[in-house]
């Protein structure tokens, strides 16, 4: 898994592509480079071309592939709370829709405790006006950041942005030229990636670890296909959840080798070990369960299903009959004389007198 | 609390924007045409709320007062809600603003004189009838009143019409604006409790169960009405003696045939609001219970379950003292 970095221009990235040694991906038709552990992608200005540039670059280096989008650059400051030359992460990304509005879809990053949100604009910002509307959303702006998060939630991709802020959006952008300062910024940014991205990496690790129950007598006794790993892994959270003693019980030796005595095929023994663990999930479930059976299940030949909502939701019984002659009949006037309806009322209106539910 | 202050023009001179500039001077305050040019222009992440949460103030156009649903209060009587505000400054991880404005900032409506000639109206088209206004449906109506002024401004109202009745429901314990009234026999304060597990984990922000039984005390003893929500029970598998002593608790700050009227109901969710509820709080331990998607989509207890768990609730009240008739089951 690589991380892709984002650069809008090539001067911002310039001390990266030759500190870490970048190699330009000639197969790709656009500014792409590589190292072992990292591409590098230059996308433009503007939301449509970073969008389509990074769809591109997605493509040819395949999503499976990438573990996340670092956006850095340069931005331009709405608001006394940022900092010239300093750099901040922005936990939302907005786009502009039309002059100073914004688009209604916004993008968060994985830098959630982040206060600061950045606004991606459909021009420069060059005049007061124009940035005190965009100033209603935001704390930046940027030209591309919207159009890349855009790309990467369609790809189900991580996203994360950090800009430098390089000026006070406005008037004074008109005569501000970010080349001349290009290689300052691309050192900065540079050495800030030094210094946090280990850090981000090692947690995303961690938050990926899905739940491994390291169990030797699961691994050798049962068998497990890939569904039921799956509900086994989710069981196993929701029990934890509910309750870590009763949890670490269904687990423990005792109980899985008697699950194994009982059940001589490793199918079977993880048949009943789910069965179990969702029993213990929900015990009430069960209860009724088991008491409808009772009250249901001895029937005659006539009465061929017994039905009730699968939701117990509706206290609506729906009843099959067959009836094939005068025997039939009887039996079944007889079954539904005998049906226990009060006492299956009284268990919707949870005024059930019986202990096991 | 609020990085920005949005104040309509209209309204820079109000008294409740005066106050709002005393009460949080670090923030940013910014004049706009509407409220509805910012909030709810674009989807603003609902947790964004903890580290991100701005303020509006504003002028409710449209339907100031809806009808309730079946089953919202007592039965028999008309229940309609007013909408006094937009969003809450607590965070409970049930809440169902999660999944319905598509921001969490905080808006306060200030045209009371507004929702008090719709409430008039209101009055008159159920002549002869007892009818609610109940506020709190979009936001907590105690947290801020200090604040926003608004109980003060409902009062004569109240006074004057005794077929009116206001309540005013809370999972604060401000009860600053209220002390300060005489009572009515028509305004009722209504306390949502819940075990100290559950205001502690699930709750955030909210004044602690303590805190809320101490302010219900105050207002009995000044002479104010209370009632209580046991809504939502979030079940848990010693629910029933957590609710045993959640009513001990009450019976020793005030006697409990002094409340009004109480509610039961389980925590539900439509589809939209508990997937919300799965991503902002994956860990919550809402989902240890047993939960089911049922037929419409709606994720709740199976009937059975739930009503076996507030007829159980329901019982303890009745025998701590609590007449039958003041108990209701909520959206049952």
């Amino acid at each position: 898994m690589i991380n892709l970095l984002v650069f809008a221009h090539k001067a911002e990235a310039s001390v990266f592509i030759r500190e870490l040694h970048f190699k330009r991906d000639n197969s790709f038709s656009g500014d792409l480079y590589q190292t072992q552990e990292l591409c590098l992608l230059i996308c433009g200005e503007g939301p449509m071309r970073a969008s389509s540039k990074l769809s591109k670059a997605i493509h040819h280096l395949g999503p499976d592939k990438i573990q996340q989008v670092i956006n850095l650059g340069v931005a331009g400051s709405l608001s006394d709370k940022l900092n010239l030359e300093q750099i901040y992460d922005f936990s939302v990304v907005l786009g502009e829709a039309s002059y100073g509005k914004p688009e209604f879809k916004s993008f968060e990053t994985k830098n959630m405790h982040s206060k600061n949100y950045l606004i991606t604009a459909l021009d420069r910002v060059k005049t007061t006006d124009y940035s005190e509307q965009l100033s209603n959303f935001a704390e930046a702006v940027d030209r591309e950041a919207w159009g890349l998060a855009y790309v990467c939630d369609e790809y189900k991709l991580s996203f994360l942005c950090y800009k430098l802020i390089s000026d006070k959006a406005g008037p004074e952008t008109q005569c501000f030229d970010v080349r001349e300062k290009a290689k300052f910024y691309s050192e900065k940014i540079f050495e800030f990636y030094l210094q946090n991205f280990s850090k981000v990496n090692l947690e995303n690790k961690s938050k990926n670890q899905k739940l491994v129950v390291d169990n030797e007598l699961l691994d050798k006794h049962f068998f497990f296909s890939a569904t039921q790993k799956k509900n086994f892994e989710k069981l196993c959270l929701s029990l934890k959840k509910m309750d870590s003693k009763l949890f670490l019980e269904i687990l423990e030796k005792e109980n899985l080798e008697q699950i194994c005595a009982e059940f001589n095929r490793p199918k079977d023994r993880t048949k009943a070990l789910l069965e179990e663990m969702q029993n213990n999930l929900n015990p009430f479930q069960k209860g009724f369960s088991a008491k409808l059976k009772e009250w249901f299940s001895a029937r005659p030949k006539a009465v061929k299903q017994v039905q009730t909502d699968p939701f117990y939701e509706k206290e609506d019984l729906k009843i099959l009959l067959e009836i094939k002659n005068q025997k039939d009949l009887i039996d079944a006037q007889n079954y539904l004389a005998q049906l226990p309806l009060k006492k299956y009322h009284e268990l919707f209106d949870g005024l059930s007198k019986d202990q096991d539910v | 609390m609020f990085e920005t202050i949005y104040i309509e023009k209209e309204l820079l001179g109000h008294k409740t924007a005066q106050n709002l500039h005393q009460v949080f001077p670090k923030a940013e305050l910014k004049s706009i045409d509407s409220y509805t040019d910012i909030f709810g222009a674009y989807r603003k992440p609902y947790l964004q709320k903890r580290n991100r949460l701005n303020l509006f103030l504003a002028t409710k156009k449209g339907k100031l007062i809806k009808e309730a649903p079946d089953a919202y209060g007592l039965k028999g009587e008309a229940h309609y809600y007013f909408i006094h505000a937009f969003n809450c400054i607590y965070e409970c991880e049930y809440c169902y603003l999660q999944g319905y404005f598509d921001s969490p900032d905080i808006v306060l409506f200030v045209n009371h004189e507004d929702i008090l000639k719709e409430m008039e109206k209101t009055l008159d088209s159920c002549a002869n009838k007892n009818v609610w206004f109940h506020a709190g449906e979009f936001s907590d109506s105690l947290a801020m009143s200090h604040i926003s002024g608004e109980i003060e401004a409902y009062h004569d109202f109240f006074k004057s019409h005794p077929k009116a009745k206001l309540e005013l429901r809370t999972k604060s314990a401000n009860t600053r604006s209220l002390l300060k009234l005489e009572p009515l026999h028509n305004r009722i304060t209504s306390f949502s409790l819940a075990p100290e597990w559950q205001t502690k984990d699930i709750e955030h922000k909210t004044a602690s169960l303590k805190q809320r039984l101490s302010a219900m005390k105050k207002l009995i003893q000044a002479g104010h009405k209370v009632a209580v929500h046991f809504d939502p029970v979030v079940l848990h598998k010693d629910y029933l003696s957590h609710y045993k002593l959640l009513i001990e608790q009450m019976s020793e700050y005030f006697p409990i045939d002094q409340i009004e009227y109480l509610s039961l109901g389980v925590v539900r969710y439509t589809k939209e609001v508990f997937k919300a509820t799965q991503e902002h709080y994956p860990e919550s331990p809402i989902f240890a219970g047993e939960l089911i998607t049922s037929f419409d989509g709606k994720v709740r207890y199976p009937k059975p379950l739930r009503m076996s768990v507030l007829r159980n609730i329901e019982s303890i009240l009745i025998k701590s003292g609590l007449q039958k008739e003041k108990i209701y089951l909520c959206m049952e």
